[in-house]
């Protein structure tokens, strides 16, 4: 069974990756990385890879989430999920936090998933294949793509046309 | 477009903190804590409960377990014993009457009076060897002063 240490250090180091990683999805992603977490006390044994392990139930119960939620109110809780910020507002140089959001927002779910769970997250294409079932390949591919479009939405210059 | 042209805007989206979990992390500490708790000891309470049932229960059965009985049986007659069958009465009884009359004539007329020794069959029949002892003929004696 899992230590309180152990833990600890996961919330503090993968809770906000993993918070963002699910609002993709759900208006209350707190709710289910919490739920995530309890689960993760009660693995026994514990998985071997306790970040990927922690991302794939948080994206199952998100997609679960969304869909209970869509039911009973679909339009308050899209507003909600997409009324705040996913990230912290930055100062002074750096990309503009909202923007980065909407620009997030705007992408096809596939390549949101991947890029956030490879950027924030940490995890690698190997990992963010079992997690969602599909080749390390297409992970990798859908995530290029994915980045050409956060570049064009963010209006980040490439780097051969400085 | 390759890997390398992707860096900077890597670096750039990498920089952007995500916003903190919005939950309580002591809650959650304390929430998991709880949950272990309840998860791990679920064998320990079963196997007490079952050795604390199987001790009442015997502890119910010593307690109105019945008292030892007793058994007191009728006299019943002994079986006297069998008695002989007519063929070893008809053996024994002319035996005895011999036997006496024999004594009787030994003590009134001397050891003369004993019949005649029956011839030795020794040989045809060993059980006879066991008998001889005690039917020593006459000339086995040695009489001190007697006849040689």
């Amino acid at each position: 069974m899992m230590g309180p240490e152990l833990l600890g250090r996961l919330v503090d180091e993968h809770a906000a990756a993993l918070v963002l990683y699910a609002r993709q999805w759900c208006a209350a992603p707190e709710d289910v990385v919490q739920e995530a977490f309890l689960k993760l006390v009660v693995q026994k044994p514990p998985p071997e890879q306790p970040v990927p392990w922690l991302y794939k139930v948080v994206r199952n119960r998100a997609i679960s989430a969304a869909r209970s939620a869509r039911r009973r109110q679909r339009r308050e809780a899209e507003a909600a999920a997409r009324s705040k910020t996913w990230f912290v507002p930055t100062e002074g140089a750096g990309l503009d936090a909202e923007a980065a959001t909407a620009a997030l927002q705007g992408l096809p779910e596939e390549q949101r998933e991947i890029v956030v769970a490879h950027l924030w997250g940490g995890l690698t294409f190997e990992q963010i294949a079992v997690i969602t079932g599909t080749p390390a390949s297409t992970a990798h591919r859908w995530y290029l793509a994915g980045l050409s479009k956060l570049r064009e939405r963010l209006h980040v210059p490439c780097p051969k046309t400085k | 477009m390759s890997e390398n042209e992707m860096k900077p805007l890597e670096s750039a989206l990498a920089a952007l903190q995500p916003r903190p979990a919005a939950f309580d992390r002591d809650r959650l500490m304390f929430l998991a804590g709880q949950r272990s708790a309840a998860r791990r000891g679920w064998k320990l309470p079963v196997i007490s409960a079952a050795l604390a049932s199987a001790a009442t229960l015997v502890g119910v059965l010593l307690l109105y377990r019945p008292e030892p009985q007793v058994v007191v049986l009728p006299d019943t007659p002994r079986e006297l014993p069998a008695p002989p069958s007519p063929l070893a009465q008809a053996d024994t009884k002319p035996a005895a009457a011999n036997y006496i009359s024999l004594r009787n004539r030994i003590v009134t007329a001397g050891i003369d009076a004993l019949p005649p020794l029956p011839p030795d069959s020794s040989s045809s029949s060993p059980s006879n060897a066991i008998f001889r002892p005690h039917v020593l003929p006459r000339d086995d004696f040695d009489i001190p002063g007697g006849s040689p």
